[in-house]
């Protein structure tokens, strides 16, 4: 197996693959070079040569650099990476075959099972994850629509506790708590259906899930959605039951607990409704963040 | 001109490289098809309909990047149904992703719909891709 490199400069980036990818059939894995420039790496058995795509690109090809490899992806992924996602400089989720993360990055191993969601190849997994570093950490936090459990072990491993997880897929529960597992922290994984059933509340919720579930949080979060027999702010369930409850119910959970929300899982043209719904219950949006037409953002209590 | 891109014989010698197929519909208009195996986190091209686009994936864990790249300076407008946005990552079945597209080309318009099947293998951190385009002249 044959792999070699070369930069584009990314202004031109797809005028000039426009040339080269017919005769790289296999593709080509990018990657931001600085500078300006976008990183290529094509693999296959049979590779045209430099000369070859130096004339179909019509110009030098920086960079160039190429080598033998293992045909076998692990092998290759353990030497190249490729399937692990830095988030903020600071947070590394990454598969079990990608290279570890360097000192001072939190390296999160997650493998995937269940139909789960969160290996941080998509933007709402990452967006959440940059929302939540910032914070620091303090008390109890729930992730809701938990998927492979991404953002609750992040969560355990900055120093939130105790954490909770639910998910409505009891496949991705059990990936969870394995790669919950895996990571060395202790989560409460239960299987729930956040847009039907009980709402945990926590001080810290993580809410990466549809709009209908956003509208069940925003309601079971808004003060006065229980009563206000129990409100104690700072104080309360981690992740017991809530919506649903009655202020007369000792085991209620508290409203008022919940002190910030980071939130994704919907596109730019749901953010409306959903920041509607939140501001509502008395949320402000402290961030706001998009990629990739997806939406995300850290809310706090205007009564706070 | 509506001739050159519903032309089989161009579609085959420009999408040889990476196994595509063309042939003219019964009905009027040129069919591409292939089937791809991709790596994960792999830009692959997909299908090419010279002077028209070409569609590049890049299957990812749990996100499909979906790349119709226009090899025309004439408007196109690309739309996706709905119901097919989550057709990747849905386990449970082998989903289409559905696109469609218009070309206005000066000597009138031209349709795309393109059709996507995809089956994930995970032990070969890879995805098969089944897929074709079915080009023709709208009805007036």
């Amino acid at each position: 197996m044959r792999r070699v490199v070369f930069r584009l400069p990314a202004e031109v980036k797809e005028e000039l693959l426009d040339a080269l990818l017919p005769l790289l059939p296999s593709g080509v894995r990018e990657s931001p070079a600085g500078d300006g420039e976008v990183e290529l790496a094509a693999t296959a058995v049979a590779l045209p040569s430099r000369a070859e795509l130096e004339a179909a690109a019509g110009r030098p090809l920086a960079g160039w650099s190429e080598e033998d490899v293992p045909a076998d992806w692990r092998a290759r992924r353990a030497r190249f990476g490729g399937g692990a996602f830095l988030v903020g400089g600071r947070v590394l989720v990454r598969s079990r075959w990608d290279p570890p993360a360097g000192p001072g990055v939190l390296d999160i191993v997650l493998e995937r099972g269940g139909n789960g969601f969160g290996s941080g190849s998509h933007a709402t997994t990452r967006m959440c994850l940059a929302l939540l570093l910032v914070l620091e950490p303090g008390g109890a936090a729930a992730d809701l629509g938990c998927g492979l459990g991404t953002l609750a072990i992040a969560a355990a491993r900055l120093g939130w506790g105790p954490v909770a997880g639910v998910d409505r897929m009891a496949g991705a529960v059990e990936a969870a708590r394995a790669n919950g597992a895996r990571n060395g922290v202790e989560v409460d994984w239960q299987v729930g259906d956040l847009e039907a059933g009980a709402v945990p509340i926590a001080p810290l919720l993580l809410v990466n899930a549809p709009p209908p579930v956003h509208v069940r949080v925003a309601a079971a979060t808004a003060i006065g959605a229980i009563g206000t027999a129990a409100r104690a702010a700072g104080s309360g369930p981690v992740a017991g039951p809530a919506a649903g409850a009655t202020a007369s119910d000792p085991t209620a959970a508290d409203p008022a607990v919940a002190r910030r929300l980071v939130i994704s899982g919907f596109v730019t043209g749901e953010a409306g409704p959903v920041f509607a719904a939140y501001a509502a219950a008395g949320w402000t949006v402290e961030a706001q963040v998009e990629e990739d037409g997806w939406a995300a953002a850290r809310l706090g209590r205007a009564d706070a | 001109m509506r001739e050159d891109v519903l032309d089989a014989d161009r579609a085959a010698a420009a999408g040889a490289a990476f196994g595509q197929l063309a042939c003219a519909l019964p009905d009027g208009g040129l069919l591409l098809s292939a089937s791809r195996l991709v790596e994960v986190g792999v830009r692959a091209p997909i299908l090419l309909a010279p002077g028209l686009f070409r569609l590049d994936l890049t299957p990812q864990e749990e996100t499909l990047g979906v790349l119709t790249r226009p090899l025309t300076a004439d408007p196109v407008r690309w739309r996706a149904d709905q119901s097919t946005w989550d057709g990747y990552r849905d386990a449970g079945g082998v989903q289409p992703l559905e696109l469609h597209a218009l070309f206005s080309l000066p000597d009138g318009p031209v349709s795309a719909w393109v059709h996507v099947l995809t089956f994930t293998d995970h032990d070969a951190a890879a995805v098969h891709f089944v897929a074709k385009a079915e080009l023709r002249v709208p009805a007036p």
